[in-house]
């Protein structure tokens, strides 16, 4: 179990919760599908998220959470602050994906499933990863709206479920993903303004007269 | 060829009337030389490591009754921190780099500053963002970085990571005639100290602080030259010893008050150790050869060429090794020779590649470009930076040695008078004029043609005529709209006079 701290916002693709390397999952188009066809009310601020994710594990495979993942998933979901909310609707989200029968069937899923210590463990996981590495970019029914924010959450919900994109290899899904993130987009447009800023100073560092009186110079160039 | 340090502003003060005085004056050319125009700290602020003590030697020293006209006033920037990391090596890296590494397999501190550079040097988080290298990228696999690169978008090269504080500017003519403009740190610059006090310890002689004579001697000889005096702070010494001096004296007449001055000053200062290049050195030769008694340890070159017989000449006349330095503004010492046997690259993070033409590496002997990654400067790390210099690598019990280095052969034009002016103070006059590029050449019977790249509107004639002030001979004038290449080290400068000759 990890804390609650947000991933650092390095633009990369999200850390696998899974132990061991990626495997191939189920086509990106499965998990876009499945998006699509999220019924609203999963949504809805009144959803417990964390009987939820509860119910689901003991559904998968008898996992029964004990008191302490209760406490830390209530103190994570909880709906009173728009980041509670915010997360719930990710971990309902990650929830709704590995409920999806086409994804847990692939041989790569079951892997992975099997490396996180069964299909409960591998929920458990990828609830408590997805939320952090897309924490702060969207509210819960933005992640279904468009195209680009559903291609953005499977592509964060299979490279922390420890698999790739069937058809992708590592360094292709971290290409497809830096194109889709809204984090790394972030990132490049922080670097930017960043660059800008120190050409600013840089020139304004050298106009000053300080600079201009330079240094004593023992060498000649 | 690469001017002395710092040429395009090296400029100012004390014009005689034979020599376009008014080029420094307020609406001038060259005005923002004036003499103290650039001098703005408080010396307490210049050596900010030194006593009271200290600070009034400089104050004496610059009131030398013979003392040339000083035309700036800077110091060192040391403070203690800057003083305890050079004594500890910090800046000069020691010990991390006597493994050279080949073309093949740099030093392991090469993959460290790629990846480094891909993370904070905006060139490369653009590279990253462009999908054309990253953080694992081998070096043979970067882009060159051309002189024209640090001209056109200098911020790009400088790493997001440092702060600004202390950023001081230095300046470079260079090979496509726009000057450019290097941010250096206090450490680099004191470093270069360090590294002369070891090469010419390594070369034999001994410089220690000696209270009586100036420490060093930073010479030039042009129309126009920033002189000051300064305190090393940084010179390894015993506790409590005073601070060794040092001066930048410029050998041109009009630099002085009075005749005889120069020799006066230069017999009582008597500096240890004398930094210079070809032609200033050339000039204080026949100074010695005219009865001016000079004891220097050891003389240091940089900037231009020195052939065998200089470096005889100055064992022969002072009984001093000559060490010859090779860098450049932007890089910083590539190597030294200490003697006729080559240019070693000297000990600190410098890696030396030479390609072809297109890039590729040379095996060792064959000729190529010389091309330096090196990351002493924290303003300006480098990457495979094109010199435009050309050599052979050797590798041998002194480590990686530059053969036949060649590219900075010394140029000089004769005016009406019939005295040779370096090229140095066209370069000062046309950079001032705005030209971008250009070609400045002398023919055999004296005739001077310019070939200009103007940047303003009226640069070129405004460069013409300038040059035709400073030689005193018409100058036929050729524009056009681009350098005559666009990257390598082009001809800024060229005669047919025989160079040879000290008198034209």
């Amino acid at each position: 179990m990890s804390d609650v701290t947000p991933d650092e916002p390095t633009g990369r693709l999200p850390s696998s919760a899974v132990p061991g390397g990626r495997t191939d999952g189920p086509p990106l188009a499965v998990l876009l599908h499945r998006l699509t066809s999220c019924p609203a009310d999963l949504l809805d601020p009144h959803v417990h998220a964390t009987a939820a994710v509860a119910d689901l594990a003991v559904a998968l495979d008898g996992t029964v959470l004990d008191p302490a993942w209760l406490r830390h998933l209530d103190e994570r979901l909880a709906a009173g602050t728009p980041e509670g909310r915010d997360t719930a609707a990710l971990a309902l989200l990650a929830s709704w994906l590995v409920a999806d029968p086409a994804l847990r069937g692939v041989p790569g899923a079951q892997d992975a499933a099997a490396r996180a210590g069964g299909t409960g463990g591998w929920l458990l996981r990828v609830v408590d990863a997805l939320p952090r590495a897309l924490a702060g970019l969207r509210t819960g029914p933005a992640w279904l709206a468009q195209d680009g924010p559903r291609e953005e959450l499977a592509r964060a919900f299979l490279a922390v479920a420890g698999l790739r994109p069937a058809g992708e290899d590592d360094d292709l899904a971290a290409d497809a993903w830096a194109a889709v993130s809204t984090a790394h987009q972030r990132v490049l447009t922080a670097q930017m303004a960043q660059e800008q800023e120190r050409a600013r100073e840089l020139a304004a560092r050298l106009a000053e007269q300080r600079a201009k009186e330079a240094a004593a110079q023992y060498a000649s160039y | 060829m690469r001017a002395t340090d710092g040429d395009a502003r090296d400029a100012a003060g004390a014009g005689s009337a034979d020599r376009a005085p008014d080029l420094t004056a307020p609406d001038g050319l060259l005005a923002e030389y004036a003499p103290m125009g650039a001098a703005t700290l408080a010396d307490a602020e210049r050596w900010p490591s030194l006593r009271a003590s200290d600070l009034a030697r400089v104050a004496q020293a610059r009131a030398h009754p013979a003392a040339p006209v000083w035309v700036h006033e800077t110091g060192d920037r040391l403070d203690e921190a800057d003083l305890r990391a050079l004594g500890g090596g910090e800046s000069a890296t020691a010990g991390q780099t006597r493994r050279t590494g080949t073309q093949d397999d740099p030093p392991a501190w090469v993959a460290d500053l790629v990846a480094r550079a891909h993370a904070v040097v905006p060139r490369y988080r653009r590279a990253v963002r462009a999908g054309t290298s990253g953080p694992s990228t081998p070096l043979a696999d970067l882009p060159r970085v051309t002189r024209a690169d640090l001209v056109a978008d200098l911020a790009a090269h400088v790493p997001v990571d440092v702060p600004l504080d202390r950023v001081l500017e230095g300046t470079s003519s260079g090979s496509t005639g726009a000057a450019l403009r290097v941010p250096l740190h206090p450490r680099t610059v004191a470093s270069d100290l360090l590294l002369l006090h070891g090469l010419v310890t390594a070369a034999g002689a001994r410089w220690g602080a000696d209270a009586d004579r100036l420490g060093l001697l930073n010479l030039v000889d042009q129309r126009t030259a920033f002189t000051y005096v300064s305190a090393m702070s940084a010179f390894p010494r015993p506790a409590g010893t005073p601070v060794p001096l040092m001066a930048r004296a410029n050998l041109d007449p009009s630099a002085w008050r009075a005749p005889g001055d120069r020799e006066r000053w230069l017999a009582d200062v008597d500096p240890q150790v004398v930094s210079t290049s070809a032609l200033p050195l050339l000039h204080l030769l026949e100074l010695a050869a005219a009865g001016l008694d000079l004891h220097p340890v050891a003389v240091v070159n940089g900037a231009t060429h020195v052939t065998p017989a200089v470096r005889a000449a100055v064992r022969a006349t002072w009984d001093a090794p000559l060490v010859d330095l090779y860098g450049l503004r932007e890089t910083g010492p590539v190597a030294a020779a200490p003697d006729d046997g080559g240019h070693v690259v000297v000990d600190r993070r410098v890696h030396v590649e030479v390609l072809d033409a297109d890039g590729v590496p040379v095996p060792d002997g064959v000729r190529g470009e010389v091309v330096v990654t090196v990351d002493e400067n924290p303003y300006l790390p480098l990457l495979r930076y094109r010199t435009g210099d050309h050599a052979a690598l050797r590798r041998d019990a002194r480590g990686t040695v530059l053969v036949g280095l060649e590219g900075r052969a010394p140029v000089r034009f004769a005016d009406a008078g019939g005295r040779w002016r370096p090229s140095v103070d066209a370069t000062q006059v046309l950079q001032a004029a705005g030209l971008l590029a250009w070609h400045l050449h002398q023919a055999a019977d004296g005739t001077v043609r310019l070939v200009a790249v103007p940047g303003p509107a009226g640069a070129a004639d405004e460069a013409a005529r300038a040059v035709r002030d400073w030689l005193g001979r018409p100058v036929e004038l050729e524009v056009r709209d681009r350098p005559e290449r666009a990257d390598g080290k082009p001809h800024r400068f060229t005669t047919d006079l025989d160079a040879a000759t000290r008198r034209p």
